[in-house]
């Protein structure tokens, strides 16, 4: 069988090994009604006011007076046709909710994740091929602050540099893509510069140390004996070796991105998954969070399940394994 | 036959120089002329008073907005100006425009500029919307709407109108006044009455200022959640939930002179320091400011700051069915072991007034006995511990709603507080919206830090939550008391001032000699705006959520 056969055998494994992972986390998001205090029936029936006929009325219409399995099969069932409930709270199906969000969190996470690996890629490749030098040095300061400094922080002194200080950005809100290209831009810049330095960093730091195992390697020897030229070492050899570790961090990375614009999401007072979800938290709005939290879950699996068919691809001998 | 009420003008450009107005161009100015507002919104209400007379059983006083307000600088007015006016969609709005359906008192900022409301609110007083005058009885209200109004697509706004509404808006469980009306009859095209279903005229009268009082057209009722038709000064154009939402003047509306914006864009603005930056960098032009961001506000460059006093309150609740606060003498002994002026001074900047009775000053239910008796003594409520039985002190917890500041703040000095006075504090944080739950129906804590909201000249409101037996909090906290109820039925029968000034008044003493509960700080309402863009006579809103959007304007250029 090829390579290309290979290929596919592992897709489907992975495929399979995805399915009871996404049971699983269908079953954890769900248990979110047991874990949560509180009583949002209570609240809807109109808080303290609340007569208890009014309140076992709406906990009878909300399911929430069945047993945690009945309660879970009419969840499953509704998700499986694309129904994710309603918002307790905000007039509006949880599905549509997410559809008007989703493009805002992933437009900042997409963005983040860009601007880290332009900058940490050739960052780290250039501190690994010449280590001890000033760049290195330079590289190796960089992504330790980089690392270091918290997101939600760096979004703070943006704020106050670029917006506040030199008038230079607006510090809040989104204007869809499809309004104004250069608005939504504009507007992204330092969300993705918050989520983006800190990406870098790390992107930085294991290509570096990635590069420098990659060149001590017998075949790059090898190469350098058979007289190739350096640039086509560290194009061809080197850096498709080295790389195959990085983008499993890139994967990895993506996924805390993603988790990391929902305190960004606030900072900037944007629109999208984050601070739906924070804010359905706060008002035990069930239905938003076990949606945000099983939309979340899915875009991880499916991050991961793409890191893997890329990493596979590159290296044969991971679909063996 | 009870005359009419009629009821002054709530918006600027309708009548004469508001109460309070204060030096034009000024940014930072309310604190010191506190006094003149006091002063002018007094005479202001009397000469209201003056001017309508009263009759048994029916009269309310009227006054201006009684408020610290601010001018903007002057300039000229562009008529097709739009305020950018910052606010936490996310957290403060229903995302329903259907007064119906709201889950979010909050919602009142952007439903008052879409709605008017059959009457509409200011500290001490209500004032006209829809109704031009009212007469009332303790158990009937009868509403005399203004002639010729109209919805925003024209349609007349009739008494039928009024009645659809109410009908509509008394199906949601938040609404709980709305649960006092028996019966609305159409008089003519004009005049509708409600008959209630106890002498509570006075709540009912009150509630008519707020969401449950909203006037909709009722062909549009069934679309409300989204399209919108009422007779407000604006009309929604677009709105995108969590992000922004975007209204027009509009050209129907019967007051055009007292509305000069030609819009208004809601901005998404999360709580926090973001609030701040927003209105430096020009992203918003106007936001309400909460105390603890008064301090970074105050100085900025370019920016004016209007106060409003108001009857919001912070209290401390104590759970009076079950040690220690079931002994009417420990409750007795914590009034003296807070210190509120240094609450007002630590946590409100100074803007609040130290309540050292559950009404303010300002107000008629305010007992000039009651005075200022229970300030900071920690040795006498030491003492007075020990008499109760209790040398060593006693420990217990205070349950707060987490993510709060002012909250946060104020528990923290409690705590430092009272620990001379041998009441030893731990705190307990619970997420706001299990306060109902937590603290009432599951027991926790001896003790809650919690907020009483405004109701106007309905001094015996809150009083009626707590300690007649109907509401929750009583039912569960056990503050239910026989001695307060009679004079709290008594009061809710009017808004007259002399119908609920005696009773409230002898409610005011007995709730502090008994420690029945313990207010804290009548909490400031602070807006802060750019001076540059915004003109005209920017007024906070008198408590939560309750913006006026009247007399303000966008400068050309």
């Amino acid at each position: 069988m090829g390579s290309g056969g290979s290929l596919l055998t592992f897709i489907g494994r992975r495929l399979l090994i995805t399915i009871p992972l996404l049971v699983l986390i269908t079953l954890g998001v769900f248990s979110l009604v047991l874990i949560i205090p509180g009583d949002p029936a209570q609240t809807l029936a109109g808080g303290a006011h609340a007569s208890p006929a009014t309140v076992a009325r709406i906990r009878a219409e909300l399911h929430l007076d069945e047993p945690f399995f009945v309660q879970y099969w009419h969840w499953l069932t509704g998700v499986l046709r694309g129904h994710l409930g309603y918002s307790l709270f905000k007039s509006q199906s949880v599905a549509s909710g997410i559809r008007e969000r989703l493009p805002i969190t992933v437009s900042i996470a997409v963005g983040g994740m860009v601007l880290a690996v332009v900058l940490g890629l050739p960052a780290g490749i250039i501190a690994g091929l010449r280590p001890r030098s000033w760049a290195d040095r330079a590289v190796s300061v960089g992504s330790s602050l980089g690392v270091a400094i918290p997101d939600f922080w760096l979004a703070m002194i943006l704020v106050v540099v670029l917006a506040v200080n030199l008038h230079l950005l607006s510090p809040l809100g989104y204007v869809p893509f499809a309004q104004s290209p250069s608005e939504w831009f504009s507007h992204l810049i330092m969300p993705w510069l918050a989520l983006g330095i800190g990406g870098a960093a790390t992107v930085a730091r294991q290509t570096r140390g990635s590069m420098i195992d990659t060149l001590r390697q017998d075949y790059i020897r090898t190469a350098e004996a058979k007289g190739l030229s350096s640039a086509r070492i560290i194009a061809k050899h080197a850096c498709k070796n080295a790389l195959s570790p990085v983008i499993t961090l890139i994967g990895i990375q993506f996924g805390y991105l993603l988790g990391g614009t929902f305190i960004i999401e606030q900072i900037f007072s944007l629109p999208g998954l984050g601070t739906y979800m924070l804010d359905a938290i706060s008002d035990k709005d069930l239905p938003v969070i076990q949606g945000v939290a099983l939309v979340t879950a899915l875009l991880f699996v499916l991050i991961n399940l793409a890191v893997d068919v890329i990493y596979g691809f590159l290296n044969p001998k991971v679909r063996l394994a | 036959m009870p005359s009419p009420t009629r009821l002054e003008s709530s918006h600027p450009a309708a009548g004469p120089s508001p109460a309070g107005q204060a030096p034009s161009g000024s940014g930072r100015r309310l604190r010191s002329t506190r006094g003149w507002l006091t002063l002018g919104a007094t005479l202001v209400a009397g000469a209201a008073l003056a001017a309508c007379g009263s009759s048994s059983g029916s009269a309310t006083s009227t006054s201006g907005p009684s408020s610290g307000s601010s001018s903007g600088s002057s300039g000229t007015v562009d008529p097709s100006g739009v305020l950018k006016y910052g606010v936490d969609l996310d957290n403060t709005f229903s995302g329903t425009f259907d007064p119906g359906q709201s889950t979010n008192d909050c919602s009142y900022t952007e439903y008052t500029a879409l709605y008017n409301s059959l009457l509409a609110p200011a500290n001490d007083a209500v004032l006209p919307s829809e109704a031009v005058s009212y007469t009332s009885t303790p158990t009937t209200i009868t509403f005399h709407l203004r002639p010729g109004a109209t919805f925003s697509n024209g349609t007349p706004v009739t008494a039928s109108a009024v009645e659809a509404s109410i009908n509509h808006i008394k199906t949601s469980p938040f609404r709980f006044s709305l649960t006092y009306i028996q019966s609305i009859q159409v008089v003519n095209p004009t005049t509708v009455t409600f008959t209630l279903t106890k002498p509570v005229a006075g709540d009912v009268l009150w509630a008519m200022t707020y969401i449950d009082g909203m006037v909709m057209d009722p062909a549009a009722i069934p679309n409300a959640g989204t399209s919108p038709i009422g007779s407000g000064p604006f009309t929604l154009s677009s709105y995108q939930q969590g992000s922004s939402m975007v209204l027009k003047a509009n050209p129907n509306y019967w007051d055009k002179s007292a509305y000069k914006l030609g819009g208004v864009d809601f901005v998404q603005v999360s709580a926090g320091p973001q609030e701040v930056s927003a209105l430096e960098t020009g992203a918003v032009d106007m936001l309400a400011v909460e105390p603890e961001d008064y301090a970074s506000v105050e100085h900025l460059p370019g920016i004016g700051i209007a106060t409003t006093r108001s009857s919001d309150y912070l209290l401390m609740q104590t759970r009076q069915n079950a040690a220690p606060f079931n002994d009417p003498k420990v409750r007795a002994a914590l009034e003296y072991a807070v210190d509120r002026n240094a609450i007002n001074e630590a946590v409100f900047s100074g803007l609040g007034e130290p309540a050292f009775q559950p009404f303010p000053s300002w107000s008629v239910a305010y007992n000039p006995s009651v005075g200022n008796k229970y300030t900071y003594q920690p040795a006498k409520a030491k003492a007075m511990l020990a008499a109760a039985g209790h040398p060593g002190g006693i420990d217990f917890s205070l349950v707060i709603p987490g993510g709060s500041a002012t909250f946060s703040r104020t528990a923290q000095i409690l705590q430092a507080e009272m620990a001379p006075a041998g009441f030893h504090m731990t705190i307990q944080q619970v997420n706001p919206t299990d306060l109902v739950t937590e603290v009432y129906l599951h027991d926790q804590g001896d003790a809650v830090l919690d907020e009483e909201l405004t109701n106007g000249p309905d001094w015996a409101n809150n009083f009626e939550g707590e300690y007649t037996g109907v509401g929750f909090e009583d039912q569960h906290l056990g503050t239910t008391n026989p001695t307060l109820t009679p004079l709290i039925e008594q009061a809710l029968t009017s808004l007259s001032p002399t119908v609920q000034g005696p009773p409230m008044r002898q409610a005011s003493q007995i709730a502090m000699a008994t420690g029945t509960e313990v207010p804290l700080i009548f909490e400031p309402s602070v807006i802060a705006y750019n001076e540059s863009r915004v003109g005209g006579h920017v007024v906070a809103p008198i408590g939560q959520c309750r913006s006026n959007l009247a007399g303000i304007y966008i400068k050309k250029g």
